[in-house]
């Protein structure tokens, strides 16, 4: 049987995977760079929480009223976002970040400074689950997600998102509501965000403003960015290196955002496509072992 | 008939007014040529006519509706199709990928067949069909970015074509081309044209703005100078001083 350290690692990964893969699909598939993703998933996180500890729901219906609230949030605070494109979309939602956190951290009513205890772990037919079954969910979400990924990215929203990403007004020239896509995407990988928030506040059991701060936004993309951004494979090994590589090293859990922020420098500088992306050394190598030509261009 | 009027058009950049009370309508078939020195205003134009800008002033009525004030996907949805300047293709994606972009345009506003696959074997051959009607018959799996120039320009008019447009606007399409590729450009225009599709064409290239345009209208800062058939322009005094200079 897996050691219960084991399994907290792997939970803790997985919840990762999830963020990483939503944030995919706003800064990846549509080209919307996001600094502010743990936004949405603190804001699913205080939903799923304040309706366990408060409103008196079980884990099952929280987590999905988690997931509908920050899509609903993510939808909103996309309006902002719509007229400002790259850096100034970055700061702006880098400001979303900071504002969010700090009503979870000034408003009495999500708990203040002291954050929201006693949120129990979800229960199925009475019984609360087990760590290893926490385990099964989490992974249960991830292959959904997974699904959810592939059918868009073959869809035509996947194609208008691609456009969307490559050349903005020309996407909007060829038919595209640019607005409509936008604020799809983000509504999309905000409510997955927020799925996972819910899924990490009943696994903790414990949530404080700090844990949804502009550093864990940044903690995911790091994540994305690593892996490479764009693809389905690249936020979910991401996730799983920079996930597991604090567990493995003390060193790098005490130094977490500098490592990452070394990491995004030499990537941005090296590595742009990250370790798996279409263009990296380790795609066009493993083409070349497979005989495939991938173009090199930019 | 009317396929596009335009009245009475001002837009104005940051106090510099880059189209001043421009008037002037497409007839459905013929192939206009705007012309006119840089700066003239030819782009703005295209931009106000596809709602990539919004005019200060004035009307534009497309098959007698008007459409200022509409953003860019809802004219593109009308059937007003666009080349760039300096091109635009999506440079990471495939040629076929490139085209389908503009095929999808009657599925994005449905969010049912928005969430349907886009590869289909339908679509594809459709697609194909289109780079081929452009002269482009092999490489349909490449990256836009990789493309030659010449190539670029071929696959942004494929792209246009995809939305099943009946105005087609040109911008400078031969800008950058060597000579046999601008022939052949010339000849891809007429054919167009024959094929029922109403073309707007900026150019610089005086061969090519005489040999196929039926109709010129001169802009210079801004100012409709001149309209009227190719002969007739070249030999209008105010065109040839805005070209060449008061004597």
């Amino acid at each position: 049987m897996l050691s219960g350290y084991l399994v907290t690692v792997l939970i803790t990964i997985g919840i990762y995977v999830i963020l990483a893969l939503s944030l995919n699909l706003i800064t990846g598939y549509a080209g919307q760079i996001s600094l502010g993703h743990a936004a949405f998933m603190g804001i699913g996180a205080y939903t799923s929480a304040l309706l366990y500890t408060k409103a008196g729901f079980s884990f099952w219906p929280a987590f999905l009223v988690a997931g509908l609230v920050a899509g609903l949030v993510g939808a909103v605070l996309a309006i902002p976002c719509l007229r400002v494109r790259e850096d100034f979309l970055a700061i702006t939602t880098m400001g979303i970040n900071f504002v969010v956190e700090a009503t979870f951290l000034y408003v009495p009513f999500f708990g203040a400074g002291m954050g929201i205890g006693g949120i129990n772990p979800p229960s199925l037919f009475g019984k609360e689950i087990s760590k290893p079954g926490f385990l099964l969910l989490v992974g249960g979400v991830i292959v959904v997600v997974i699904f959810l990924d592939r059918w868009l990215i073959r869809s035509w929203i996947g194609l208008a998102w691609a456009a969307l990403r490559e050349d903005e007004g020309a996407a909007g020239a060829m038919g595209i509501d640019v607005v409509r896509f936008k604020v799809l995407a983000f509504t999309l990988g905000s409510a997955i965000a927020g799925l996972a928030g819910s899924l990490y506040a009943h696994f903790l059991t414990f949530i404080m403003p700090v844990n949804f701060n502009f550093g864990q936004s940044i903690v995911i993309l790091s994540m994305v960015v690593f892996g490479g951004i764009g693809t389905l494979r690249g936020p979910i090994v991401g996730a799983i290196v920079l996930g597991a590589l604090p567990e493995i090293s003390r060193p790098a859990m005490e130094y977490r955002t500098l490592l990452y922020g070394l990491l995004l420098l030499l990537l941005m500088r090296y590595q742009p496509d990250g370790i798996l992306g279409e263009r990296s050394l380790l795609a066009r190598g493993w083409n070349a072992l497979r005989g495939r030509v991938t173009p090199m261009n930019n | 008939m009317t396929l596009l009027e335009i009245e009475h058009l001002t837009k104005e950049f940051d106090g510099v007014t880059a189209l001043q009370d421009v008037t002037l309508e497409v007839r459905a078939g013929e192939i206009l040529g705007v012309i006119g020195p840089n700066g003239a205003g030819k782009t703005t134009l295209f931009n106000c006519i596809t709602g990539m800008q919004w005019p200060e002033r004035g009307a534009i009525r497309f098959r007698g509706e008007p459409i200022q004030g509409r953003r860019p996907h809802e004219i593109a949805r009308r059937g007003i199709a666009r080349t760039f300047q300096i091109v635009r293709p999506f440079p990471n994606l495939s040629l076929t990928d490139n085209v389908l972009v503009a095929h999808g345009h009657q599925h994005y506003s449905h969010l049912r067949s928005s969430t349907a696959a886009y590869h289909t074997r339908t679509n594809l051959e459709l697609v194909h069909g289109l780079l081929e009607r452009v002269g482009m018959t092999t490489g349909h799996d490449r990256q836009a970015g990789t493309l030659p120039l010449g190539l670029k320009k071929r696959l942004e008019i494929a792209r246009a074509l995809a939305l099943n447009p009946s105005l087609l606007l040109l911008d400078e399409p031969s800008g950058g081309l060597r000579h046999e590729e601008s022939q052949q450009l010339l000849e891809l225009i007429r054919r167009l044209s024959q094929e029922g599709i109403t073309v707007v064409l900026i150019e610089h290239n005086m061969p090519i703005v005489m040999g196929v345009c039926q109709r010129l209208v001169v802009l210079d800062h801004g100012i409709q100078i001149a309209e009227g058939d190719p002969a007739a322009i070249q030999r209008n005094p105010e065109v040839i001083e805005a070209y060449l200079g008061k004597r």
